[in-house]
């Protein structure tokens, strides 16, 4: 039986020392992909990390992770780029990953930000970044190329999300984050200060330059009884605002008040948004909106020759699909396999 | 009985040869053995084991570790840490204290990092469905703790833990025996803390450097107080009270930015049973109320959020014999809850009445056991579904005995599935399943050694499952899924006292899992396995002894688990191995016992959720002395 024994041990250390880890033999990727399109997943809720999808040539799952060997961050936000940058902002990991558009490989960690959201180019070598910090205030961090040290921070109103840049001024939509907000702040490029707030609609979450016209397209608020029941009275629908830099005008309410409208996006001349995860059209003339496509869709992207992106989540935890739609009329051209939750397309052009 | 040794360690060697197998629990259970709980008239017919929790610094999570049969999962060192079983979710999987579900009405899951198995006199087990007798929820399994009970003699006891990641853990005990009167006492204090700031690779950087976990400190103190200070109706009354606050750091997962989240947990809980035990009845009163709160922090967005909620239960129970071998069981069982939370926007309710019965006949001398009965809830005032169960035993001779199970189950939505602002439905239908299972005990006895083994199969069949969707991008709990697990599961040891009175024991375990979802709104997903639900985990165990010194060796390997449903990504499987070395010695009245144990001996890395690493290679140390005296 010592033998036994002795064998046992033997054994058990024999499985502790063949458990070895498979080693990771991918090469990481040192050209650019080329053309095509970039499709930026938010990643698994609550866990795991967001990625980016390539599809062109060839086809890449994950091309931040391939390129750079590292993920991206928990949870993928938004994308905006230049010719010589490329932002990812990663937003429950309080970053932005600054990236060579072309090839993807990382140039900078914009770090210790809070809850960022959306990136936008204000000046030569200055980028805004919209930031929530708490439930009642947010802010607009400015950094600076090439080393994207910050040189500037603003306070804005609450869940700051898109920023657009109009009429020299910067328009910060606050959403309302965790609570409730119906404002954007106005803030002027040559001063960097908040030079106006001007009430909107409920919950701003969207902005498309039409023209000389600013839309603002907002979710509206629910209230809620203490029977759990939806409070109509209190309660507001979606709507889409005209905004200028003194004030605003609404132009369009939802009479569907259990739908939160989003993704107010300009694809060629054409107004589309979400409306209950449909496709819907805005005519700015008539100020009228139009079923274009029914059908579950989380986010809209704008692309080249009149085509709009559509992403379906699929259920939220599997790989989700990106349709190429025809703007005008809503067929599809094309579709392509993503990540866990698309939420924005960007074409690539080399 | 040469056979089965063989077939045991062939079983055994095949198990340490194959990658994906893993190995032991040092002593860690005894085997499953058929249990009927004194403490419960109407207690289960099905097979349980008893786990060991040891005499160390424990936790519920870290006793079920290398339990073959149960699937943990753990959100970070820190976070929550919840059980499931039989491939269902962690809350079909009850968990119950006295009798009493300790699982929160809000989340239907208990965190088994709040349960210090030192307060508890013991830790079973029950894979198998059993809502007839413990009540919504109890779909793939059961825990039960059992709260101390009398001892023969007095006893004062000190114990002081120590180990890596600034562990330090002291438990105070002490007890006096019964009396003539019928009068025992017996108290438990516990204060645990730790840091949790060990090192880890981090694999989302390049060249995975070393870094400490941050936000990762927690801290637990818990009283356990028992007693029966005196007797009604020539019966006694027993009472437990257990006083629980806890303090813990939230850490980020490495794909998140830094995190300064914190959580507060706090429990009072009080049972008081009562039991008359008759001549050809038993009849049982036992009355508990429970009140739990938890403070949730997030600073750097400002936020706190309060929850709580108060139970109040009671049960009558009675078993009698009605003729000869036939004994008839029946229960009442009343439950008020009441709980708040910051998005409930007001308190919210529940009321349960529960009806229990039961008829059970058992052979005299063929070894038949037949049992079958029924539970009907009735929950805010209306009747849900029913839990019928059919169970037969037969013991064919002293070593063989076999069991089946048919029983239909339940689960209540949560109050969070209900109450959830804004999304969650009050319309929900409650859960209901169908389950078959089938056990088989065998145990040999030969000379200085024995063989046991315990194999099972089950089928489990879940129906209008709960889960929450993202439905217009918002989370939204709906009744859609249907999910069947099937599966098996097989548990062996054997035990030889050698020469210079030596002891070994060997203990292996498997379960291999199927659970697979049946219908859901993306088809693509139909027939794929349940996220996080490994296909099969196994655990061995070596533990030898020679007079006061024990060694032994725990190892187990948790297969890879898929993280999104379309299985597009998966955790890879991990084995992990543990070391623990224990002696004793007495002197006079008194008594020490001492430890030294490594964790994760091989120092891998793993992790139960993506980018949440536990800890590596870690030691513990401690020592126990402990006063008796008759």
């Amino acid at each position: 039986m010592n033998t036994l024994y002795k064998f046992t041990i033997l054994m058990i250390l024999t499985v502790s020392i063949t458990a070895c880890n498979k080693t990771d033999d991918e090469q990481p990727i040192q050209e650019g992909p080329g053309e095509g399109i970039l499709i930026f997943n938010e990643g698994p809720f609550m866990s795991g990390t967001g990625s980016v999808t390539f599809h062109g040539e060839t086809s890449v799952d994950n091309l931040f992770e391939t390129v750079n060997g590292r993920p991206l961050g928990n949870i993928v936000q938004s994308y905006s780029q230049n010719d010589t940058y490329g932002f990812v902002v990663v937003n429950n990991a309080d970053k932005v990953e600054v990236v060579n558009p072309v090839t993807f490989q990382s140039i900078a960690t914009i770090s210790d930000l809070s809850s960022p959201r959306y990136v936008e180019k204000i000046a030569d070598k200055l980028w805004a970044i919209s930031e929530w910090t708490t439930e009642t205030n947010g802010r607009v961090t400015v950094v600076e190329a090439p080393d994207f040290n910050v040189i500037k921070t603003i306070a804005v109103g609450s869940g700051p999300e898109h920023l657009r840049v109009f009429e020299n001024h910067l328009l910060v939509l606050n959403s309302g984050g965790y609570g409730s907000s119906n404002t954007v702040s106005i803030i002027s490029l040559n001063t960097m200060e908040v030079t106006n707030t001007v009430e909107v609609c409920d919950n701003p979450n969207s902005i498309a330059l039409h023209g000389t016209h600013v839309y603002i397209m907002c979710g509206g608020q629910k209230i809620y009884n203490a029977d759990f029941t939806l409070n109509e009275a209190e309660s507001t629908n979606g709507s889409i605002a005209e905004l200028d830099l003194t004030g605003s005008q609404i132009v369009w309410t939802s009479d569907q008040i259990q739908f939160r409208p989003n993704n107010l996006t300009l694809t060629g001349q054409q107004l589309l948004f979400l409306n209950g995860n449909s496709i819907y059209k805005f005519d700015p003339v008539t100020m009228t909106s139009a079923l274009l496509r029914d059908g579950y869709y989380y986010s809209l992207s704008a692309g080249s020759n009149n085509i709009l992106y559509a992403s379906d989540p699929a259920d939220f935890a599997s790989k989700g699909t990106v349709y190429a739609l025809d703007a005008s009329n809503g067929n599809v051209i094309s579709e392509y396999e993503a990540g866990i939750i698309p939420t924005q397309v960007v074409e690539k052009e080399k | 009985m040469r056979r089965f040794m063989k077939a045991f360690f062939l079983f055994f060697l095949i198990a340490i040869f194959c990658p994906a197998f893993g190995q032991h629990t040092d002593s860690v259970f005894s085997l499953p053995e058929a249990t009927i709980f004194a403490d419960r008239l109407y207690a289960n017919s099905g097979f349980s084991h008893t786990l060991d929790t040891g005499n160390q610094s424990n936790t519920l999570y870290k006793a079920l570790l290398f339990e073959s049969t149960a699937n943990i999962r753990r959100q970070s060192i820190s976070g929550l840490s919840t059980v499931s079983l039989r491939g269902l979710p962690a809350a079909h999987t009850k968990t119950l204290w006295n009798g009493f579900a300790v699982q929160s009405p809000m989340n239907g899951v208990a965190d088994l990092s709040l349960l210090p198995t030192q307060l508890f006199a013991s830790v079973q087990l029950l894979s198998e469905a059993h809502s007839a007798y413990f009540g919504s929820g109890a779909i793939g399994g059961v825990i039960r703790l059992k709260p101390f009970s009398k001892s023969t003699e007095n006893f004062a006891q000190l114990a002081y833990h120590t180990g890596s990641w600034g562990l330090h853990s002291m438990q105070v005990s002490a007890g006096l025996a019964e009396n003539k009167n019928g009068q025992w006492l017996k108290v438990s204090a516990i204060h645990e803390q730790r840091k949790g700031n060990f090192s880890f690779p981090d694999r989302t950087q390049n060249q995975s450097p070393i870094r400490s976990m941050e936000n990762a400190a927690a801290k637990i103190q818990a009283i356990m107080l028992s007693g029966s200070p005196l007797s009604l109706l020539n019966s006694p009354l027993e009472m437990h009270i257990w006083l629980q606050q806890s303090k813990r750091e939230l850490p980020a997962s490495l794909t998140e930015g830094s995190s300064l989240a914190n959580q507060d947990d706090n429990a009072v809980r009080l049972a008081m049973n009562w039991r008359q035990i008759k001549q050809k009845s038993n009849h049982e009163v036992r009355l508990a109320w429970f009140y739990d709160d938890l403070v949730y922090r997030n600073p750097k967005i400002q936020l706190e959020a309060f929850s709580n909620s108060i139970k109040y239960m009671a049960e009558f129970s009675s078993m009698f014999i009605i003729y000869q071998n036939w004994v008839l069981k029946t229960a009442l069982l009343f439950e008020h809850t009441t709980a708040f939370a910051d998005d409930y926007r007001s308190k919210r309710n529940r009321r349960k009445i529960n009806g229990f019965a039961a008829i059970q006949w058992q052979a005299d001398k063929t070894g038949w056991q037949v049992e079958a009965g029924a539970r009907l809830p009735w929950i805010d005032e209306k009747f849900t579904a029913w839990s019928p169960f059919l169970a037969i035993r037969h013991r064919y001779s002293q070593a063989h005995e076999t069991g089946l199970n048919i029983s239909g189950n339940y689960r209540h939505p949560t109050l969070n599935d209900l109450y959830w602002v804004p999304n969650g439905d009050p319309d929900l239908k409650s859960e209901t399943s169908r389950q078959i299972s089938l056990t088989h005990q065998a145990a040999f006895t030969e000379g200085l050694s024995s063989f046991k083994v315990f194999p099972s199969l089950y089928v489990i069949h879940v129906k209008n499952m709960i889960q929450w969707l993202n439905i217009n991008s918002t989370w939204h709990p709906v009744n859609h899924p249907e999910v069947l697990s099937r599966g098996a599961e097989l548990k062996m040891s054997y035990t030889q006292s050698i020469s210079h009175g030596i002891t070994m024991k060997i203990t292996t375990g498997s379960a291999y899992t199927r659970a697979q979802l049946q219908t859901h709104p993306n088809e693509n997903i139909v027939g794929n396995q349940l996220t996080f639900t490994p296909y099969q985990k196994h655990t061995n165990a070596l533990m030898t002894e020679k007079g006061n010194y024990k060694l032994s060796i725990e190892h187990q390997y948790t297969g890879s688990r898929y993280t999104t449903s379309d299985q597009s990504a998966s955790m890879p499987g991990f084995h992990l191995i543990n070391m623990h070395l224990s002696g004793k010695l007495s002197f006079w009245k008194a008594g020490m016992s001492w430890h030294f144990k490594c964790n994760n001996l091989l120092n891998k890395y793993y992790e139960w959720f993506p980018y949440q690493p536990m800890p590596g290679r870690g030691f513990e140390a401690g020592i126990r002395v402990n006063f008796q005296s008759t």
